[in-house]
């Protein structure tokens, strides 16, 4: 290969590639008929990018083999690096939910109980075992103890909770019932006391109107011995007056 | 074969389900262990850095805000990882092709051929690698790698060329 072939390298590398434009191309066919060196070299480079496609179709023909390796090197990646459902971010979230259930039972416990409940030492034991659980999470061995300890103190915490509230409901409940049967039984004697006045206040009534006819009857009675009196001091002067005529 | 998208896989993912980044996984391999094999030059080694690429991008795939961008940012990762490959080999003064058998014929070929690739710088192998092993378009190879398309064609002439001198070279010796 001369000097002047040297130059025509680069073209005859973007002719294999099909960089060149139409002319370009017409240009470098045209050195290649004239030029045995060159079209050796073309050769070279065609056979080397055969066997370029060829090195890819091997490589092709085992990817699904090696994809499924992968698929298992993957499969064996424990949760906790992968950062999504970890041992720490679940009891991150149980942490939080016992922080919410004593929240909660503490609140119940203060707005409903005439003495409220003694969570705080519950609220002390758990937090203490929270984190001496989250303290030592290291490997998965660790955070699966972790996580036993932690689910058995949650377990235990809201056992004895749920006895406290169930309690602190029964005692609320009976309170409730003994004050409602107290409020009850006053209101039936309020209503007793309401209807005996009615009664009296009707009774009352009645006399008074009674004692009201028994007085009209008398007027009325004594009206009529007046009118009878009278009748009878008429009909005696009448009858006096009428032997007086008859012997006349 | 899955339909959801890599957006809604990554998501799903991102949530924990498995299956969805073994769907990704199956879905991005090949390239990803095309860019290993375009920077170890070797299957062995590529195979190790695709796998690792996979389980980190699997440990990293929170950080990926646009799912979209999957294919693109698991490339990368793949990237990356070979390069690092590439550095813990070279202090390890390891040679990059393990050659088990003497070959003869069209494998001596093959295998002087892989050998030359692996010889091959990584900037150029790597698109070279893309090229003809994966026979994408150059269009698509400047896509993949973000740079112009006149930078492949460029870098694809100089390593035919220097793959062709490496050979010749090599058949000069034997």
């Amino acid at each position: 290969m001369n000097e002047i072939c040297r130059e025509m390298q680069d073209r005859i590398a973007d002719y294999t590639l099909g960089a060149l434009d139409e002319q370009q191309a017409g240009q470098v066919e045209a050195h290649l008929a004239e030029c045995r060196l060159c079209r050796e070299y073309l050769e070279a480079l065609t056979a080397q990018g055969e066997g370029l496609a060829a090195l890819g179709r091997e490589v092709e023909a085992d990817m699904e083999a090696r994809r499924d390796r992968a698929l298992l090197a993957l499969a064996e990646v424990p949760e906790t690096r992968s950062g999504h459902g970890s041992t720490l971010f679940w009891m991150a979230r149980l942490a939080v939910a016992a922080v919410l259930v004593l929240v909660v039972g503490i609140a119940i416990g203060r707005l409903t109980a005439p003495a409220p409940i003694d969570v705080e030492q519950l609220r002390t034991d758990l937090q203490s075992s929270i984190t001496s659980a989250l303290k030592p999470a290291v490997d998965q061995e660790t955070l699966t103890r972790v996580d036993e300890r932690l689910l058995a103190a949650l377990d235990e915490a809201n056992t004895e909770l749920k006895a406290q509230i169930g309690a602190q409901v029964r005692r609320d409940l009976q309170a409730f019932a003994t004050e409602f049967v107290a409020g009850s039984e006053a209101m039936v004697d309020r209503r007793l006391n309401d209807l005996v006045q009615l009664i009296e206040a009707a009774r009352l009534k009645d006399r008074q109107r009674v004692a009201r006819a028994f007085e009209q009857v008398e007027l009325n009675r004594r009206r009529d011995r007046t009118q009878i009196g009278r009748g009878l001091q008429s009909l005696a002067a009448l009858t006096q007056a009428e032997p007086a005529t008859m012997a006349n | 074969m899955e339909q959801r998208s890599d957006t809604a896989l990554v998501r799903a993912a991102g949530r924990g389900e498995r299956s969805a980044y073994a769907l990704l996984v199956k879905r991005h391999y090949k390239p990803v262990f095309l860019v290993c094999l375009g920077v170890l030059g070797n299957t062995h080694d590529a195979e190790d850095a695709a796998q690792e690429t996979m389980i980190k991008g699997y440990e990293k795939l929170r950080q990926l805000r646009d799912g979209d961008q999957f294919g693109r940012w698991i490339a990368r990762i793949a990237r990356n990882v070979s390069i690092n490959f590439v550095r813990k080999q070279a202090a390890a003064k390891k040679t990059l092709v393990n050659r088990v058998d003497e070959p003869t014929g069209r494998d001596r070929y093959n295998d002087d051929l892989q050998e030359a690739v692996a010889q091959l710088p990584l900037d150029l192998r790597l698109p070279l690698v893309m090229y003809y092993y994966d026979g994408r378009s150059v269009k698509s190879v400047a896509e993949a790698l973000e740079i112009s398309t006149s930078s492949v064609y460029l870098k694809l002439r100089t390593a035919i060329k220097e793959l062709h001198e490496i050979l010749t070279a090599a058949g000069d010796r034997s």
